[in-house]
């Protein structure tokens, strides 16, 4: 089995960059999708089977946190599990989220192994 | 801006061109000498509300945020792509160090907005260049100016939940 993964964020370059990683990983991936903002995802989740989903938490039309609302209120989408990628460094942010039901928080800048142990983690190991 | 605040961004800075940008900077007290000579700089500008609100901005040469959009990318700086991906690069390196500098600054337990970063023009570094509040950096032997304002700079430092 090999998995769909979804990148949203508003920067280009990130979401250039995390492409980049996924595939580095040696991870079974079989396609990465990605969007600028929550509207973006919402509209390629609800057309396209996703494992999992990174996405950032500032971005333009719809922010990650309203991504994560809308996601959790979807009987389709509730299960899929979203990851945080974001600069904010605030505990009561962190906590926010938690209590939304995200699957993980990771920080930028961030190293490529942990978007490949988040992945593991929420995924589970395979040989 | 106090002596503290100056020290986190500079701090900030140099680390996050080390960590995010693979870009060697180090602060600089020469921003007199230093500020004429920095070229066609490209300003980023990002706003934050909380306690206290405020925006962080930062200008750097064409060439630095080329190299940093190649490093970021793992591709050569003459690439077309980090040519086209050059303020991009600024930006998401001023997301992060305003990220990194609010937590620094002001704690983990307090919430602040970020905004969007946005393109600003040169102009505004005309306006700041001498400022005593603009912070000046060397990275890859290419000047950076930052400036923070504060709306309300008594804030919330050392505050506690």
């Amino acid at each position: 089995m090999a998995y769909t993964i979804l990148v949203v964020d508003d920067s280009s370059i990130i979401r250039e960059v995390l492409e980049r990683i996924l595939h580095m990983t040696k991870l079974p991936i079989d396609s990465v999708l990605n969007a600028q903002h929550g509207k973006e995802a919402l509209e390629i989740l609800r057309n396209h089977w996703v494992d999992i989903v990174f996405t950032d938490i500032n971005m333009p039309e719809m922010s990650g946190i309203e991504l994560i609302e809308v996601m959790k209120k979807e009987s389709e989408l509730m299960d899929v599990p979203v990851v945080v990628i974001s600069t904010e460094g605030s505990k009561r942010r962190i906590a926010e989220l938690e209590a939304m039901g995200i699957a993980g928080y990771i920080r930028k800048p961030f190293k490529p192994e942990s978007i490949r142990d988040t992945i593991i983690k929420t995924l589970g190991a395979w040989e | 801006m106090d002596d503290e605040l100056k020290e986190i961004i500079e701090r900030v800075v140099v680390e996050t061109m080390r960590s995010a940008a693979y870009i060697l900077a180090e602060r600089t007290d020469e921003g007199d000498d230093i500020a004429p000579e920095i070229q066609n700089p490209i300003g980023v500008s990002l706003t934050f509300s909380g306690t206290p609100s405020g925006s962080l901005t930062l200008w750097a040469e064409p060439r630095l945020a080329r190299i940093a959009a190649a490093n970021m990318l793992g591709i050569d700086e003459e690439d077309s792509a980090a040519v086209g991906k050059q303020v991009e690069a600024l930006k998401e390196l001023l997301n992060i160090i305003v990220g990194s500098f609010l937590t620094e600054a002001y704690g983990e337990h307090l919430l602040f907005d970020l905004g969007l970063p946005q393109q600003c023009a040169m102009s505004r570094l005309e306006e700041k260049a001498n400022h005593p509040d603009t912070l000046w950096i060397v990275a890859d032997e290419s000047p950076v100016a930052i400036s923070l304002q504060l709306h309300d700079p008594g804030g919330a430092r050392g505050m506690t939940p």
